[in-house]
């Protein structure tokens, strides 16, 4: 166990100066102030009159579920519950610009940070075997299998710091340009067929939370591939491919039924929570996280026996 | 019987359908410099690789102190400090943090140990350094640093002269003879420069696609054939030739006043004698021994070297 750490700190070592990472780093943070900066300075003034506009929204929304079925009918009554209960309790939806409506919306930073695990994914193992600095690694006292460990462990390190970088840094970013104000600001959100108020933090945990379990299995494809072909863009190539047509695979694919036996059908479990809605018909929370540690299970299993059987 | 360093039984290691190397068996003592000498292709680097437990062998077994790699992979792997090819290491961070990183993945060495062995290989001004502005000579120093670091009974390096200069491969040579005969390390040097392993080892495997075709130590190797060339600078030469043609039977070779055979060393005083007699002026005898290389040449059926 002892060595194990050692391991990760070894990673963790290499992986933190190497200059790409740092440069993800200096993105992730340039790319929250620009938002900003940009939220501040050049949006247009909001609408001060927030009923009429929940009002006029909610007449729309019933209007659309007059004629939509399904996930997605479930969906609009959830949206129409929230803006009634906003009504009738006078809680106004976040502003853009407050602290925590900056937060919020800066969750959409998962996207970018998903994408730099896959890439640190990618290349932590076919890297070393690029540099012929494997050996350094299999010629001493340690199984292969702890080596990987600590490879797929600092991985996981890495995509946790992005997402912490984030969640501060926005929130800090949002504090500085809109003043730390309002921070006990309800969400609204549905839970058990009923609205309810949670609190911030709380709601953003959820968020990064739940976006957390994608870049989880993208950042896990992209580490079996490193694995097993032993390609740093093969692996980066695949997994950012895959991540991006997997959507587009879902629609060809919907009118079947074992659709939601497909890994992109079951990735995003935010469907599952607050006013979302499933991408497939017929999901259940239980059956998406079933249907993910299998593919889940496949993959470690895949990059494992690659990795510990073969010839360096 | 002291207990072997190495033992190596009936290796032997397929790929696809080639066989690359045929059941090699031999030891390695404690305190035995080893050289493994064959052309390129032979099969070094797949056997170190095995050795080490890079590569897994088809058949065989291979046991570091008694202990087999294949089924006591760390107990085995601990007595073991290597080179395997080229010394590689991580170009963004500095020679320190290189040791670092493999101390961390060793038992029981302390930041005093990694100071030593950088004073021992002479790299303590450079250290702190990033390896990316290390010279070839600079890495292979630190391989050496990063292979004696736990302190291993086993030390194998893969081809270590390899694009060094020649200042570059006295080193590596001293620092070899001094790890054996001070140390007791147990070490095997593989190369395909047979000067250079003549120089190093005390005893040599010849190793020839894939099979160990001779195993002996460099005395027996050198001496194992007294017969030596013997070059004469002589006066007249056209007379020298006749009385030497007449007297051993053979046509011996001509470069300007020089003249050149071959003959045991017992014959030299008698030829002396015979040309001094027939009133040749001799100004000079120099004595070569065959070189390894020579000598490796006509093991392996002149098969050219590269
Ligand atoms: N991974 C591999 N797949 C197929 N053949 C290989 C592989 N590695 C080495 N060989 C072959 O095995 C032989 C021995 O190679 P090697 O051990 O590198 O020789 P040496 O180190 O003595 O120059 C060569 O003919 C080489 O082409
Ligand atoms: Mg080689």
């Amino acid at each position: 166990m002892y060595k194990f750490l050692r391991l990760v700190q070894n990673e963790n070592m290499k992986l933190f100066r190497k200059t790409s990472t740092l440069i993800m780093i200096l993105m992730l943070i340039g790319a929250i102030i620009t938002v900003g900066a940009i939220t501040k300075y050049n949006g247009l003034q909001e609408d001060t009159d927030w009923r009429q506009n929940v009002k006029s929204e909610t007449v729309a929304l019933k209007q659309q579920l007059s004629h939509t079925h399904g996930n997605a009918a479930k969906a609009l009554k959830k949206q129409i519950a929230v803006n009634e209960y906003r009504l009738a309790h006078n809680i106004p939806p976040l502003s853009n610009r407050s602290i925590w409506g900056f937060t919020n919306n800066a969750t959409d930073m998962m996207l970018i940070i998903t994408i730099f695990t896959i890439i640190i994914a990618g290349g932590i193992v076919s890297g070393e075997f690029h540099s012929g600095t494997i050996k350094l690694l299999l010629t001493k006292p340690v199984s292969r299998s702890t080596v990987l460990l600590s490879k797929y462990v600092t991985v996981l390190f890495a995509g946790l710091s992005f997402s912490a970088l984030s969640l501060i840094g926005s929130w800090l970013t949002g504090g500085v340009l809109f003043g730390f104000t309002d921070l006990d600001h309800p969400a609204l959100t549905v839970l058990g067929g009923k609205v309810v108020e949670e609190n911030m933090l709380v709601h953003v945990l959820a968020v990064y939370g739940l976006d957390f379990v994608q870049l989880i299995v993208m950042a896990t494809i992209a580490f079996m591939i490193s694995s097993a072909f032993r390609n740093t863009s093969l692996a980066i190539g695949l997994t950012i491919f895959a991540m991006m047509g997997g959507q587009l695979v879902l629609q060809l694919l919907a009118r079947y039924d074992w659709v939601k036996y497909v890994l992109f059908a079951n990735l995003d479990l935010s469907g599952f929570f607050g006013t979302g809605q499933p991408p497939v018909e017929g999901l259940t929370l239980g059956f998406s996280i079933t249907v993910l540690l299998v593919y889940y299970a496949v993959f470690i299993a895949i990059g494992w026996v690659a990795f510990t059987r073969r010839d360096v | 019987m002291v207990q072997p360093a190495i033992q190596l039984k009936n290796v032997k290691k397929t790929i696809g359908k080639k066989t690359i190397i045929h059941g090699l068996t031999f030891d390695i003592q404690p305190g035995e410099v080893f050289g493994f000498l064959g052309p390129n292709g032979a099969g070094k680097t797949t056997t170190i690789r095995m050795i080490c437990g890079l590569m897994k062998m088809t058949e065989g077994d291979i046991y570091i102190f008694g202990h087999s790699i294949k089924t006591e992979f760390k107990r085995a792997i601990q007595h073991l400090g290597a080179i395997v090819e080229n010394p590689e290491f991580y170009n963004h961070l500095s020679g320190y943090r290189n040791l670092v990183h493999a101390a961390r993945m060793v038992s029981g060495v302390t930041k005093e140990r990694i100071d030593e062995v950088v004073r021992l290989v002479g790299l303590q001004h450079r250290i702190h350094d990033k390896v990316k502005t290390y010279s070839l000579g600079m890495r292979q120093r630190l391989g050496l640093a990063q292979a004696l670091l736990h302190r291993p009974k086993i030390l194998i390096l893969d081809e270590p002269t390899n694009g060094l200069d020649p200042a570059g491969i006295i080193e590596i040579r001293k620092y070899i003879r001094r790890l054996a005969e001070k140390e007791g390390l147990a070490i095997i040097v593989s190369s395909h420069l047979l000067s250079e392993i003549e120089r190093m080892c005390d005893r040599i495997g010849i190793i020839q696609n894939g099979r160990l075709i001779d195993v002996q130590t460099v005395n027996e190797f050198v001496n194992a054939d007294a017969e030596m060339t013997v070059h004469f600078i002589v006066d007249p030469v056209d007379l020298a030739i006749e009385v030497l043609k007449s007297t051993t039977g053979q046509q011996p070779a001509r470069t300007g006043d020089q003249l050149q055979l071959s003959l045991e060393r017992e014959a030299i005083p008698g030829i002396v004698e015979i040309l001094v007699n027939a009133g040749i002026k001799l100004y000079g005898i120099t004595t070569q021994k065959k070189s390894l290389e020579e000598k490796f040449l006509e093991v392996t059926g002149g098969q050219q070297i590269v």
